[in-house]
């Protein structure tokens, strides 16, 4: 009778544990653990809210500024924050000049003509630009020109300096070997006013 | 993605400025259309060979041939830009020279070609039978008005020369920094190592063993008067006791030397005005060629302390700080020299049995090879931090060698014998 009731109990355990083991290996546990993950889950959900979604590429844009821009954006921000009180684009505030420099100009999307123009001079840079060598790799410098409706450089100002000279003067020459981008003839004066009057150079050869 | 277009176009509107990013560049060097010097006769021509030279070797400019010159315009009224704008000329020089008992007379001009305007006009007055120097004076103008950057031209250079001479094997040399224009500071029938310039580049200092010890001296370069700062007195010295590598504090008032004091090579400070002698390093591995970096707060030394020879930086004001490593590639990085501007070091690297000139920027983590031979050594730098100049050993000849940082190489005529050691003065204006 004894050995019977240890067979009795034995079996049970072994029942209990053949039993977890077979719930375990069909996922018995994981659904609850699904479930319980459920319970929590749309708090998180009911964060996407427009308004937040905003907010949240707003912070993305200011990170992505470089801070720079903050001296030579001075002038162009009256402008900026009247318009993002028109259209309520808060996104703009901050980030306009760094979509400028980081989604770059020559993207698909943006005017064919423009991107012409802007190729045409980026060139022009490039073939007169002698690139010094053997400097530190990671210099970088921007330069502001002011052009007239011929295309010829008017005005040269170094907005940022590398902290290497020979760097900075290269690039002040390569600005002034240019000295006029004949693609202007072919640029109407409402391009010209917009976009190509002024044009910072950013000489960044580390990229 | 719509919204990511409309914000792309819209800046259009804001009338904010355009951002061209560049980061591409040519190889193309200034072109300069230079016109021979006018009148003079034959100083004319040795006036425009020394310009010509010193230009091309900074290896920012191409200068064109004389015979390709379309024209050769006596003064400003007769240049027409276009014309030399159709061949690519950047810049064009119209330069005069007059040679007359009271003196040389040179004037010269540059012209912008594409700006159609003057940049820089200029006269220069020399001695005569000096036309040497008045050139070097002119080259540096021309480079400074072009490129921003002081030229070195004008500049000296000190080496060692060491040739079959009997009496008196080894020299002391200061040469124009073309090399030409050699002069001899001192001779001796033992060797001279270590010349090093004053911060001013009046005088220099040198290890020579002509008393059979080494004795550092400090000599006058223009009156020639010279006198021995530190002599070994003690009794005890051994035969190979020795002194080296002294170099001048940016201030003029120490110089760091390696002493073997107790056998082993270690750095010290010797104060000029009182005479006082303080131990920097101590180590039993060997600590050697010291430089100063030109704030002067910080002391570069080549030392064995990592099993091989790396380079270390001491700071001055911290120094019970451990000294600090700056290089870390290869088994072999020697012969230390700072930068002028501050920012890096150059010195002699050792890769796969080459013995090479590099760079390294403190902000990079890598070094950049500057030359290309087997045997480089003895880098020194130019006042302006363009140049540098080294020793390099081909066929069994010691010779002298420069490289620009814009990659253009040269040699230096040596004269006679085995010339190394090489160390460039600083502005002499």
């Amino acid at each position: 009778m004894m050995t019977s009731t240890n067979i009795l109990i034995a079996s049970f355990y072994s029942f209990l544990i053949h039993a977890g083991l077979f719930l375990g290996f069909f996922g018995y546990f994981e659904q609850t653990g699904k479930s319980n993950k459920i319970v929590s889950s749309p708090l998180s959900v009911k964060m996407v809210v427009e308004k937040n979604n905003t907010n949240t590429q707003k912070k993305n844009y200011v990170k992505m500024q470089p801070d720079i821009y903050k001296e030579p954006v001075t002038e162009s921000l009256e402008t900026i924050q009247d318009i993002v009180q028109e259209s309520s684009y808060k996104i703009f505030e901050s980030g306009i000049d760094s979509l400028l420099s980081e989604e770059g100009l020559s993207d698909e999307a943006y005017d064919p003509d423009i991107s012409r123009f802007y190729n045409s001079i980026k060139g022009k840079i490039e073939s007169a630009w002698i690139r010094p060598r053997n400097i530190p790799s990671n210099l970088s410098c921007d330069l502001k020109i002011l052009t007239n409706e011929q295309g010829r450089v008017i005005d040269l100002v170094l907005l940022k300096s590398s902290g290497n000279i020979r760097f900075d003067n290269s690039a002040m020459q390569a600005v002034r070997r240019v000295e006029t981008f004949s693609i202007y003839k072919e640029m109407d004066k409402d391009l010209y006013e917009d976009t190509f009057k002024d044009i910072i150079f950013r000489f960044n050869p580390a990229k | 993605m719509k919204l990511l277009k409309f914000v792309l176009i819209m800046p259009l509107f804001l009338s904010a400025e355009l951002v061209i990013e560049i980061t591409q560049g040519s190889d193309n060097p200034y072109r300069i259309a230079l016109i021979p010097f006018h009148g003079g006769g034959s100083v004319a021509g040795e006036a425009n060979n020394i310009v010509k030279n010193d230009l091309v070797r900074t290896g920012e400019f191409y200068i064109f041939d004389e015979k390709t010159l379309i024209s050769s315009p006596a003064n400003e009224n007769e240049i027409n830009f276009s014309d030399w704008r159709l061949i690519n000329a950047d810049y064009l020089l119209l330069t005069s020279i007059e040679d007359s008992n009271s003196g040389i007379e040179a004037r010269y001009e540059i012209f912008d070609v594409r700006k159609r305007s003057k940049i820089r006009s200029s006269k220069v007055y020399g001695v005569s039978n000096n036309v040497r120097q008045l050139s070097h004076y002119i080259s540096d103008g021309i480079y400074e008005a072009i490129t921003g950057i002081q030229g070195v031209a004008s500049t000296k250079i000190l080496y060692v020369s060491q040739s079959n001479d009997l009496n008196a094997p080894y020299k002391l040399f200061v040469a124009d920094a073309d090399g030409k224009n050699e002069q001899l500071l001192v001779k001796s029938p033992e060797p001279i190592i270590s010349p090093t310039w004053s911060p001013d580049s009046k005088k220099v200092a040198y290890v020579s063993f002509e008393t059979g010890t080494a004795n550092v001296y400090i000599q006058h370069i223009s009156s020639g008067d010279r006198k021995s700062i530190i002599k070994k007195t003690c009794s005890t010295c051994s035969t190979n006791e020795q002194i080296s590598s002294p170099s001048w504090s940016p201030d003029g008032k120490y110089l760091s030397l390696t002493l073997y004091q107790d056998g082993n090579a270690e750095i010290y400070i010797y104060n000029l005005q009182n005479k006082n002698l303080t131990r920097l390093t101590n180590h039993y591995s060997i600590d050697t060629e010291s430089k100063w970096s030109p704030d002067g707060r910080k002391l570069m030394f080549t030392s064995g302390r990592s099993g091989s020879p790396q380079l270390y930086e001491l700071d001055l004001r911290k120094l019970n700080k451990k000294p600090k490593r700056l290089t870390f590639e290869g088994n072999y990085n020697a012969k230390g020299s700072y930068l002028p501007s501050g920012d890096g070091i150059v010195f002699v690297h050792r890769s796969s049995d080459k013995f090479q000139i590099a760079i390294k920027y403190f902000e990079d983590n890598f070094l950049i090879p500057l030359t290309d031979a087997k045997m480089d050594e003895s880098p020194s730098v130019s006042p302006n931090g363009n140049v540098i100049i080294y020793a390099i050993s081909e066929q069994n000849n010691d010779i002298l060698a420069g490289v620009t940082l814009s990659g253009a190489k040269f040699r230096l005529p040596s004269a006679k014998g085995q010339v190394r050691e090489p160390a460039w003065s600083g502005f002499l204006k």
